[in-house]
């Protein structure tokens, strides 16, 4: 009795780890939808450059240097250093830049 | 001839119930040779032009992480001096940006952030599209108005239709519709002559929710423009930033290496 309860126990685990598994392969992280706004010929083609390095909201991620975010965390100030553009929120450092037509910030050390 | 014979007895022998339309659209001509001449009516009219605005409503589909497709929609004016000048100012629902071409150099401005970019520019608009797309990433407003009804173009079409008369904001035109690899396209072109493209819908047909740029034209081709208007002169306030370059494919420029950022330690 307790062997064959132990052995469905060890069954129902295994259907559910392979259940969670085919699920996890089922539903991948959702891409980026890109919209083409003009039909003429690409010889080249990249949305990938335009998205995928975009990890979030600073307010949600913590400042690793070298991380691109789509907007800044509250109360922020705008600082030129050596004729570059930073903005200092707090102790965190970014250096705002355009990916195409959008401005992101790179997380960046102190410049001063 | 043999191979589209079989995929009809296919289409026949699955679905007998559907087979006269089939048989139908397959024995429809796939490049109406009439839907292609007016392409390159239309392109070789927009070429002749040397001054022109066109006022854009633009409305754009995209994704929400739930998987529910939304339009977000903006107004989009033109202006354009062949060859080599442009200003374009953007006012959208997810961006408030002006770009600038003076022949020279290129730059946009993005008006919530006030930071500005610019990069030295090719002599011609066309030339400025191709290097903006694949050096920068931007794609510039209606860049299709500069290139089209080119040879190339054309032998990108796998499906040309002429779907007969229809009428954009009161003006009579002629609707097309038109099929490539990764999209399906649609413009209504003014009747008359002078024929203008007065909208234009493209559907990313390789995307599962098949989201569509919808752009409805109003044009004045009798503009004129001091060279001041195509000049970009830093309003007050506003800070100058760089372009992140496309990451390096096979051929194009590696990154510039004139950025100024300071060092980055890991």
């Amino acid at each position: 009795m307790k062997t064959a309860g132990s052995r469905k126990a060890r069954w129902a685990f295994w259907l559910l780890l392979a259940l969670a598994g085919a699920l996890s392969i089922a539903s991948p992280a959702r891409a980026a939808v890109v919209v083409r706004t003009a039909v003429a010929y690409r010889p080249v083609y990249h949305p990938v450059a335009r998205t995928a390095a975009v990890v979030g909201t600073a307010a949600v991620t913590a400042a690793v240097v070298g991380s691109v975010v789509h907007s800044l965390p509250p109360a922020c100030s705008a600082v030129v250093v050596g004729g570059v553009a930073y903005q200092q929120c707090g102790s965190a450092w970014y250096r705002p830049q355009y990916a195409g037509t959008t401005v992101n910030y790179v997380v960046v050390n102190p410049p001063r | 001839m043999t191979q589209r014979r079989f995929a009809i007895l296919l289409g026949v022998l699955a679905s007998p119930w559907g087979w006269r339309a089939d048989v139908e659209a397959k024995s429809a001509p796939k490049v109406d040779p009439a839907a292609v001449a007016a392409l390159d009516k239309m392109g070789a009219f927009l070429r002749a032009q040397r001054a022109f605005t066109v006022a854009a409503e633009v409305t754009t589909d995209d994704v929400l992480p739930s998987g529910q497709k939304v339009k977000y929609q903006g107004l989009a004016e033109l202006k354009v001096r062949r060859p080599d000048r442009m200003r374009a100012e953007i006012n959208g629902d997810r961006r408030k940006q002006t770009m600038f071409y003076d022949g020279s150099s290129f730059t946009v401005h993005d008006l919530d952030t006030n930071y500005y970019a610019s990069f030295s520019a090719p002599p011609t608009l066309k030339e400025l599209a191709e290097v903006a797309e694949n050096r920068y990433g931007i794609d510039l407003p209606l860049a299709d108005l500069f290139t089209w009804g080119s040879n190339q173009n054309d032998a990108m079409l796998k499906s040309a239709v002429d779907l007969g008369p229809s009428t954009v904001k009161g003006t009579p035109c002629r609707h097309y519709a038109f099929r490539q690899n990764d999209v399906d396209w649609q413009v209504w072109i003014q009747d008359g002559d002078a024929p203008l493209p007065r909208r234009l819908v493209i559907t990313t047909s390789g995307e599962r929710t098949a989201p569509e740029h919808d752009v409805v034209m109003s044009w004045n081709l009798s503009a004129e423009f001091p060279d001041k208007v195509f000049a970009f002169t830093p309003p007050p306030g506003s800070a100058k930033i760089e372009f992140t370059p496309v990451p390096a494919l096979a051929g194009s420029p590696k990154p510039n290496p004139g950025m100024t950022a300071p060092a980055v330690t890991p």
